[in-house]
C-alpha cells in the first residue's frame, strides 16, 4: 500500500473573545461580531450576484462553444456539392483494396435514401457513392489531388447512416481508379462523395 | 563459427550459386556487345534524383556513358521528358521541388514546359495535365476531368473535344496519329489498357487486370506496358509486357522476381526497350528512382536475377543480355542528334 507524504493536521491555538465568566460576548465585542456579521453579509450578497452573473456568461460560453463544436462536426456537409441526403449505408459489396500510400481509388458503396436535404435534381431512393480511398478516415482523405473532402465518418460499415454532400456526375469530379462492383446495373447514376458525416447506428 | 556452422553455410552458398544464372563471361561479353551496339544509337533522357532532393533531366548515350545535365534547377523538378517526334523539341513537367511525384499520378502535378531539345529556353505552356505530343509535332493531346483535349501549340486553342471514355491517366497519342492509348476504368474492373481511334472514339481493351504505363511502340501497331498478373504468389511482381492494339495475345518481354519494372520505352525503330527495375512497387519516382534496364525486344523474353517463380511459368525465357543504366525514372530515347548545333 502506498504511503502518504502529506503530513497531519496539527490544531491550531488561537485566541478566543468570549466572557470568561458567562460564556457570552461581551459589549464591544458584540458589537464588533455585528459589524462584521454585516460586512460578511454584504461580502456574501456581492458574491452571489457576481455568481449569478458568471453563471449567465458560463451558459452563453458553453452555448457557443456548443455551437462550434456542431459548426465543426458537421463540417462543410450544409455546404459542399450540389446535393445533401442522409441515408443509410446499405452493404459492403466486398473488401475495400489497400490504402498504402502508392494506390489511389475510389470505391462505389449503395445507400437508401432517408431524407434529401438539398438537390438539384430528383434523387431516387437508392443512391450509388463513389468515396475516395475507403478505408482512411474521411478527416485525412484529401490530398494533393483531392483537396475539399472530408468529413467525420470514421469508417464504413454496412447499416451505418451518413450526411453526405455530394456531387454528379462522378467523372466529371473525379478522374482515377474506381472500383464498382455495381458495374452491371446499367444506367445507375454515381455521385461522388466531398463531405461524409456520421449520423449513428442504423442498425 | 562452429565446424558444422560453417558446412551449412557453405551448403546454402553453393545452392544459392546453383539457382542463379550463370555469370559467365559469355554473359558478359553479351552485355559488352550491346552496350558496344546502342552507344551512338542516338540519346536518352531521364530524370535524375539531386541529392538535394530535386529532380533534373539528365542526357546520356543509350548505354549510360556521357552523362549531363539538361537542367539543374534546385526550386524545381524536371519530370517525365518527352522529345518531339522530329527530335527538335521537348515537352516536361516542372513540379515545385519538395513534392513527392506521384509514379502514376505524375501527368497532374506541376505544369507542362516546352522547350528546345535540350530542355532550354523552356515556355510554361500551363496546367495541360498528361500533355503528349501529336505525331506532326503541332498540337498536343490532354487529359483532364474534361476529357481529352487536342490542342493547337500555335493558338493554344483547343481545337477538339472527346469524352474521355473510362480514361484516367497516362493518356499516349500513337505516332501514327490513328489511335490513343491510355489507363481506364472499364465494365468494374480498373487499371485496363485501352486503345480509343481518335476519330470515332471507339475503344478496345488491350490488356485487363493490373497494367498501368503503357505507350506506344514506334509502328503505332504495339503497346508496350506494366502488369502485375495474377498468376503469382502473394502481392506479386510488376513486369513489363507488350500486346497488339486490337488486344490479342500479350507477351512478356522483361520480368524479375524482386522488381517491379516500369517505365518501359522503345526504341525509335523499335529493336530496343528501356525500363526501370525497382525494388519496390511504384517504379521510383517516390523515392530516388530505380536501376535502369536495356535490352533488345528480339531476346525477349527476358527474366532477370534468380527468379525462381517466373522462371517456372516463362520457362523458354532467356536470361539476358541486359545493359544496366544507372538510377533514373521516365526515360525517352531519340535517334536524332540532339547536340548537333543549329
Amino acid at each position: 500500500m502506498p504511503h502518504s507524504e502529506t503530513p497531519a493536521m496539527e490544531p491550531v491555538d488561537g485566541p478566543v473573545s468570549e466572557s470568561a465568566a458567562t460564556g457570552r460576548p461581551s459589549g464591544p465585542a458584540l458589537a464588533r461580531i455585528i459589524l462584521l456579521g454585516v460586512i460578511v453579509a454584504g461580502l456574501a450578497a456581492i458574491a452571489v450576484a457576481t455568481a449569478l452573473r458568471n453563471s449567465d456568461t458560463t451558459t452563453a460560453s458553453a452555448d457557443s462553444r456548443d455551437t462550434l463544436a456542431m459548426t465543426a462536426v458537421a463540417g462543410e456537409v450544409h455546404t459542399a456539392g450540389r446535393f445533401e441526403v442522409t441515408a443509410k449505408l446499405v452493404e459492403l459489396p466486398g473488401k475495400f483494396l489497400a490504402n498504402d500510400g502508392l494506390y489511389n481509388y475510389a470505391f462505389v458503396l449503395k445507400y437508401e435514401v432517408l431524407e434529401v436535404h438539398r438537390s438539384e435534381g430528383e434523387v431516387g431512393s437508392t443512391l450509388f457513392v463513389a468515396h475516395y480511398n475507403p478505408r482512411k478516415k474521411r478527416a485525412r482523405v484529401a490530398d494533393e489531388f483531392y483537396s475539399n473532402l472530408g468529413g467525420n465518418l470514421e469508417r464504413f460499415r454496412a447499416g451505418d447512416v451518413h450526411r453526405l454532400a455530394l456531387e454528379q456526375p462522378w467523372d466529371q469530379h473525379y478522374i482515377g481508379p474506381l472500383v464498382d462492383r455495381y458495374h452491371k446495373l446499367a444506367d445507375k447514376r454515381i455521385y461522388w462523395a466531398i463531405w461524409s458525416n456520421s449520423v449513428g447506428n442504423g442498425g | 563459427m562452429p565446424r558444422s556452422s560453417r558446412m551449412l553455410v557453405l551448403a546454402l552458398a553453393l545452392w544459392g550459386l546453383s539457382q542463379a544464372p550463370p555469370a559467365t563471361a559469355a554473359d558478359a561479353k553479351a552485355v559488352e556487345s550491346l552496350r558496344k551496339e546502342v552507344a551512338g544509337r542516338g540519346f536518352l533522357v531521364a530524370s535524375i534524383k539531386q541529392k538535394r532532393g530535386d529532380w533534373d533531366l539528365v542526357l546520356m548515350r543509350p548505354d549510360g556513358s556521357g552523362q549531363r545535365k539538361l537542367t539543374d534547377t534546385p526550386d524545381w523538378s524536371e519530370a517525365a521528358p518527352r522529345w518531339s517526334p522530329e527530335g527538335r523539341r521537348m515537352l516536361y513537367r516542372r513540379i515545385k521541388a519538395g513534392t513527392v511525384i506521384s509514379h502514376d499520378r505524375w501527368g497532374f502535378q506541376g505544369e507542362l514546359v516546352i522547350a528546345d531539345a535540350l530542355a532550354r529556353n523552356g515556355r510554361v505552356l500551363g496546367k495541360h495535365t498528361w500533355g503528349c505530343w501529336s505525331p506532326d509535332g503541332k498540337q498536343i493531346s490532354t487529359l483532364s476531368l474534361k476529357g481529352i483535349e487536342v490542342i493547337d501549340l500555335a493558338t493554344s486553342k483547343v481545337t477538339r473535344r472527346l469524352s474521355r471514355a473510362g480514361y484516367f491517366q497516362q493518356l499516349f497519342w500513337s505516332p501514327d496519329g490513328k489511335w490513343f492509348c491510355g489507363t481506364a476504368n472499364v465494365g468494374g474492373e480498373l487499371w485496363t489498357i485501352v486503345r480509343m481511334d481518335v476519330v470515332t472514339g471507339k475503344w478496345n481493351v488491350v490488356s485487363r487486370f493490373r497494367n498501368c504505363t503503357p505507350d506506344w511502340a514506334p509502328d503505332s501497331k504495339q503497346v508496350i506496358f506494366s502488369n502485375r498478373p495474377s498468376n503469382q504468389q502473394g502481392y506479386g511482381w510488376t513486369q513489363l509486357w507488350i500486346a497488339p492494339g486490337e488486344g490479342s495475345k500479350r507477351r512478356m518481354i522483361y520480368g524479375e522476381d524482386n522488381r517491379h519494372i516500369y517505365g518501359g520505352a522503345l526504341s525509335p525503330d523499335g529493336r530496343y526497350v528501356v525500363f526501370t527495375r525497382c525494388p519496390k512497387d511504384g517504379g521510383g519516382s517516390e523515392r530516388a528512382g530505380a536501376p535502369g534496364g536495356l535490352m533488345r525486344l528480339a531476346d525477349a523474353p527476358i527474366i532477370g536475377g534468380n527468379s525462381p517463380s517466373l522462371r517456372k511459368l516463362h520457362p523458354r525465357a532467356h536470361e539476358g543480355p541486359v545493359l544496366k543504366l544507372p538510377d533514373l525514372w521516365e526515360p525517352h530515347w531519340t535517334y536524332t542528334d540532339v547536340t548537333a548545333k543549329r
